[in-house]
């Protein structure tokens, strides 16, 4: 894996980060979830939120892809406010969250599910008009996209049930990248995966950062993390309590930060 | 005669004993007879009476000085239980049960026994209450026996296949009926062969007797003319319905049971008759055993369908005929004006 | 970078796309279905007549139709609406009174299909505001509004001369006329879910409702659509329904209830959601229809058919919850 030559692309973080979030605090009920958490990432960078279970890193995502409405704080994108008040809305912006366990259809194929909500129709005027997809049109593009990634997967057509945990995150993700003309975001992609098909993923996460993407990572792999990410942010009991470059600090560090031992 | 004697003296019986108790509370006041009537149990049925109430129970009861108090259960099992309370409640002499709900009748039938009230019901037996229904096995024969001149005048007494539509869930009803329709017709045409007569469930309905029938015709190619007898109208429609839908070819006669669908303008055209029951009219009759428990010589306990206390006379009428009765709602206005004579009387074509 | 190999994942034993599972779902379930007339001819060779495949092809008109309203809700992720027959008997009911009030047939047909699209719509709203299960919501509609038809109508009375009683008993192109609606609506549902965008979604949420609202699909807007086409459905249901029944009974939806969820289980559709094919389902729905004609020849009467559909019902939903089974343990 060629992990030391993105670390050119840490000159990118100085400019205006491609999304941001600050001071934000969620509540669900009486569990404060997210308090005055902050977070950004740039264009070409990829960033990864570590903390402990319960941190509020999943609440974090939801509140960047729209499927949270926080009580308080504020996004921007590419340095412009914005509010979310759906997952449309964050999509339209052009954020893609790749879920862990959410995120493909199990009875749809792989074309399909690539496509899901945004099915291309049919260049005909009138089958168009009528709703009528272009099935053709977008196998070809998702095997462009997926070719693109360097994933293979052997049919397009059969359902995604069939597939193998590394063949849906990939497909996840490139389903991402061919929408997400800005943030993507990954929430664990590597847990319950194999050795290889780990390496299969971070791959295509790196692939995606020399497309000029911003990446967020939510991961408990030390190891990934640092083979893979730029910058670590990290979150314990509801806020962001430190940001570090990744070459610049050590697993070690970073657990502390995370447990709580060393201080932000 | 004997059986009446023993009756008599039983009654004289019951009436003495009566005597020993009644005196410390009679001596107050005669209390004056009260007639109830619970209405409405069974849907479909009481088209008139529904929203009316029962005037040939109130026109009798007034004519004969009694009290009269009317509920309507509402086609709600629920509903008929409160009800029961409500009578008990009234201290009524005797209650009309008009089309119970089968399911809550023993429950209703504790409470009046309970309280003493004697029962007449109409068309539901329950045990303990008086039975007043019309005469089923007269009314399917009468139907048959219609139907088989029909087929004699037509087909030569030679149809080549009776469709029997039966509802075996109504029992013993549909035993008489349906059955009594076979019986009539073979008293009309009584060569027509075994083979020839097709039972079938139809269960009363035509969204059941239809595809049945369809069924039955299908495995029966080569019959073409095609005679229905059934419980009531709608199991003789769908299977009349079911001739029609295979295609031309078929001919199709039909005699049903209960006139529900006989009269209007939306008759089948194969429906060639029908027998009317009266059910609005029924209280015409329930005072013949009303007017002896009101006399305190309450008649023997005769509570089945088929060992009934009262039995109502059926009338079979042509379609040509039906046309020529006015409808439920009319009819009752006018036995109410007499209520000693019966619908029977006043409509059934001679 | 270099590519990893397609040889470095473990490859899957299950490589099956959902068209060829439908297209094998079909192929059993024709298989069965000529294994039926095949033992019906051998018993009596005049099984194969015109009468026969009349009344094979009658037998389909309602079953069908409504089956086809229960897939698009089982396909849809909406589990069951056991309120269809209401929504049948609504279009039929009101097609008597605004006939009996002299509307024009095309008028009054559509406006008797609309009625039931209102009653679906009360489902949904049920169903997506109040967000109680669909099947406690159509259980209780369903009664609710048998009970309600049964107070306010009693009964409706079709007029024999009228050109619905005509549509229920005719013949168009060598079918009943009245199968037609049932074959054309077996044709729109399977392009609608095949190739239109709408119906991806519908199958895109019936496959996983949390993924499908990700990726911005509304889940409500679905729901509703879902209930109230399955009404639209059933109302078309009662086009047919009003031409073969001249007294039209509130109580009469109990008998198609468990051949439409019979036919559509067996047709393969999941009751977890996301996959059935409506070819499938045209094809279950004949075999069915033809199972009381068939009895009829062996000498038994038709009413043993609900209890073979409740044997096949037993049956097609074990096999269901055994793929359901497998797919999570997986």
């Amino acid at each position: 894996m060629g992990t030391a030559d993105h670390r050119d692309s840490n000159a990118k973080t100085l400019l205006t980060p491609a999304i941001e979030a600050k001071n934000i605090s969620h509540s669900f009920g009486a569990v404060q979830a997210l308090v005055s958490a902050n977070i950004s990432v740039s264009a070409g960078e990829v960033k990864a939120i570590v903390g402990d279970n319960g941190a509020g890193k999943s609440t974090l995502l939801k509140v960047l892809s729209g499927l949270v409405i926080p009580d308080k704080g504020e996004i921007f994108i590419d340095g412009k406010s914005i509010s979310f008040s759906s997952p449309v809305d964050a999509l339209k912006s052009g954020i893609q969250t790749v879920y862990q366990d959410l995120a493909l259809i199990d009875t749809m194929s792989a074309t399909q599910n690539v496509f899901v909500g945004r099915e291309q129709l049919s260049s005909n005027w009138i089958l168009g008009k009528l709703g009528v997809v272009n099935d053709r049109h977008m196998h070809q593009e998702a095997i462009k996209a997926l070719s693109d990634l360097g994933i293979k997967i052997p049919s397009l057509n059969a359902t995604v049930r069939s597939m193998s945990g590394g063949q849906r995150q990939c497909l996840a993700i490139a389903r991402a990248m061919l929408f997400g003309h800005k943030v993507i975001i990954l929430d664990e992609p590597t847990a319950a995966l194999g050795v290889h098909e780990s390496a299969q993923v971070l791959s295509v996460v790196d692939q995606l950062r020399s497309k000029g993407l911003a990446i967020l990572i939510v991961s408990h792999n030390m190891q990934h993390v640092f083979k893979i990410t730029d910058s670590i942010t990290v979150m314990r009991l509801g806020a962001s309590v430190a940001s570090r470059k990744t070459n610049e600090t050590s697993p070690e560090e970073i657990v502390g930060l995370i447990t709580g031992a060393i201080s932000g | 005669m004997s059986l009446n004697k023993s009756m008599a003296i039983k009654t004289i019986a019951i009436i003495s004993a009566l005597a020993f108790i009644v005196p410390t509370t009679s001596a107050t006041a005669a209390p004056k007879f009260k007639l109830c009537v619970a209405l409405g149990g069974i849907p479909g049925i009481l088209g008139a009476l529904g929203t009316t109430g029962d005037p040939i129970a109130k026109a009798g009861a007034k004519k004969r000085g009694w009290d009269y108090y009317e509920v309507s259960n509402k086609l709600d099992a629920p509903t008929a239980v409160k009800n029961a309370d409500l009578i008990v409640q009234q201290k009524c002499s005797a209650l009309i049960q008009f089309n119970g709900r089968p399911e809550v009748n023993p429950t209703i039938a504790k409470k009046l026994a309970k309280a003493k009230i004697p029962v007449i019901t109409y068309d539901i037996a329950q045990p303990g209450w008086y039975f007043l229904g019309i005469d089923n096995l007269a009314a399917g024969k009468a139907g048959g026996a219609a139907l088989g001149k029909l087929i004699k005048e037509k087909w030569n007494c030679q149809p080549d296949l009776v469709l029997e539509s039966h509802g075996y869930g109504a029992g013993i009803v549909d035993a008489m009926r349906t059955g009594g329709m076979v019986e009539g017709l073979k008293s009309v045409c009584p060569d027509i062969d075994k083979s020839k007569f097709k039972p079938f469930e139809g269960n009363g309905e035509i969204a059941v007797s239809q595809p049945a029938a369809r069924d039955i015709l299908a495995a029966n190619p080569t019959a073409k003319k095609i005679a229905v007898v059934g419980l009531n109208d709608a199991g003789v429609v769908g299977s009349l319905l079911a001739a029609r839908q295979l295609g031309s070819g078929y001919e199709a006669m039909g005699w049903g049971q209960d006139g529900n669908l006989i009269a209007g303008d939306k008759v089948d055209p194969d429906l060639k008759g029908s027998v009317l029951y009266f059910l609005e009219g029924y209280s015409a009759y329930a005072f013949e055993v009303l007017d002896a428990i009101a006399k305190k010589s309450a008649p023997k306990m005769r509570d089945g369908a088929v060992n009934p206390a009262i039995l109502v006379k059926p009338c079979p009428v042509s379609a040509a005929q039906a046309q020529g009765i006015p409808v439920d709602s009319v009819r009752i206005k006018k036995l109410a004006q007499d209520p000693s004579k019966t619908l029977y009387s006043i409509y059934c074509p001679k | 970078m270099t590519h990893l190999s397609s040889s470095r994942f473990k490859v899957p034993s299950l490589r099956k796309s959902a068209d060829s599972e439908y297209l094998a779902t079909i192929l059993i379930l024709l298989a069965v279905w000529i294994f039926l007339v095949v033992i019906s001819v051998i018993n009596r060779s005049d099984f194969l007549s015109k009468a026969t495949f009349s009344a094979v092809t009658f037998n389909m008109c309602i079953i069908g139709i409504l089956a086809i309203g229960q897939g698009f809700v089982v396909i849809s992720g909406g589990i069951l609406d056991l309120s269809i027959t209401v929504s049948m008997l609504i279009t039929s009911f009101m097609i008597v009174v605004f006939y009996d009030r002299g509307w024009n047939t095309p008028l009054l047909i559509i406006v008797s299909i609309l009625c039931a699209g209102v009653f679906g719509l009360f489902n949904s709203i049920l169903v997506v505001w109040l967000r109680i299960n669909p099947l406690i919501v159509t259980l209780a509609t369903g009664f609710a509004g048998g009970g309600v038809l049964l107070i306010v109508f009693d009964r409706g009375l079709v007029d024999p001369k009228s050109s619905i009683a005509d549509f229920g008993t005719s013949h168009l192109f060598g079918f009943p006329t009245a199968w037609w609606p049932m074959a054309l609506l077996t044709i729109g549902a399977h392009f609608f879910f095949k190739y239109s965008r709408f119906g991806r979604h519908f199958l895109a949420v019936g496959g996983n409702p949390l993924s499908s609202k990700a990726m911005g699909i509304s889940l409500k807007q679905m729901r509703v659509a879902t209930f109230v086409g399955a009404s639209i459905i059933g109302g078309i249901a009662g086009i047919v329904f009003a031409g073969f029944t001249p007294e039209i009974r509130p109580n009469a939806g109990t008998y198609y209830m468990l051949p439409v969820i019979a036919a559509v289980v067996l047709a393969g559709f999941s009751l977890a959601g996301g996959r059935g094919s409506f070819l499938a389902l045209f094809v279950s729905v004949g075999f069915l229809s033809t199972i009381p004609t068939a009895l009829v020849f062996f000498g038994l009467e038709s009413i043993w058919q609900t209890f073979i559909q409740g044997f096949i019902l037993i049956i097609a939903v074990s096999i269901d919850a055994y793929r359901i089974v497998k797919v999570k343990g997986r």
